[in-house]
């Protein structure tokens, strides 16, 4: 990909992530535990991941969208574990599709898991005690069940894209 | 495009959702390590109370203002007032306590027992 063409790309991907979590805010869920969310973003990660040659394009794109993310609403402390969470999931994602053996709803569904491990670790280290896994039980298959979710939206917008 | 969901995923799943468990083998419950309760009369604190660990029924005779009393029974690890000189007998009604965050209270005594927990809440740290 040439370096315009490129730049222009990642800054779609870029927006298209934040207008997908700032439309995630608009939409009420129910509480399930603290840091259990849709993650629809990570849509955009899965097709950057996917569709950009190297990797650390796909993390410049999820780094501009977290930073910018936590702009738009948030703060430090949300930062802080978006960040943590985000890396954590995409660390998992880039072994996986490198290893070759997964498809990317597998991929998509063990990011929303280390998601949660990610966050979980930097809050466990903010208050200096592992008892917030006690959440993993409640966490961890959200987390699982989002990814699948998210993995079966972006195989289909791949399939489409590759068409 | 491959399968959509092909044996090697499957399996990834069902590991990670394995995984999620694990916490329940090494952390028992999210209440907190320690529980005691504070009995406080018109704002002073007189006694702490260790209810985490204890056994059997202890009773005590908590003198208050104005030379009332009111009897407070620790039993196994919950605390409850289970008679009192005053008119109303609310503390006596509001039975055992035993969660952080249970107060029991006689206001015309100015007693207050409160179960407090040693660790931080983890329900207050904001995560999105």
């Amino acid at each position: 990909m040439r370096s315009t063409k490129k730049l222009v790309y990642l800054a779609l991907l870029t927006g298209q992530s934040l207008v997908l979590f700032l439309l995630e805010g608009l939409i009420p869920l129910p509480f399930l535990a603290p840091g259990a969310k849709l993650g629809l973003a990570n849509i955009i990660t899965l097709i950057a991941l996917y569709t950009l040659p190297r990797w650390q394009d796909a993390a410049l794109v999820l780094f501009l969208r977290i930073v910018l993310a936590s702009l738009f609403g948030g703060g430090p402390t949300i930062l802080l574990y978006s960040l943590s969470g985000g890396l954590m999931s995409f660390a998992a994602m880039v072994l996986l599709q490198k290893s070759g053996r997964f498809s990317p709803l597998g991929i998509s569904s063990a990011g929303g898991f280390c998601h949660h491990i990610g966050q979980l670790l930097a809050a466990s280290l903010a208050i200096g005690s592992p008892q917030l896994f006690c959440y993993l039980p409640i966490l961890g298959p959200c987390g699982l069940l989002t990814g699948i979710l998210l993995g079966w939206t972006a195989t289909k917008i791949l399939v489409h894209k590759n068409n | 495009m491959k399968k959509m969901l092909n044996r090697a995923d499957i399996l990834l799943i069902l590991l990670l959702l394995f995984i999620s468990f694990a916490p329940l083998l090494f952390l028992t419950s999210q209440t907190p390590d320690r529980l005691y309760a504070d009995i406080t009369v018109d704002g002073k604190l007189i006694r702490r109370v260790a209810l985490s660990g204890h056994t059997g029924r202890d009773t005590f005779v908590q003198t208050t203002a104005g030379g009332h009393s009111n009897t407070i029974v620790v039993e196994e690890d919950t605390i409850a007032v289970t008679d009192a000189d005053c008119p109303d007998k609310l503390c006596v009604m509001q039975g055992p306590a035993k969660k952080p965050g249970d107060i029991i209270a006689c206001l015309p005594h100015k007693l207050l027992i409160e179960v407090k927990g040693s660790q931080t809440d983890s329900g207050l740290i904001p995560m999105r």
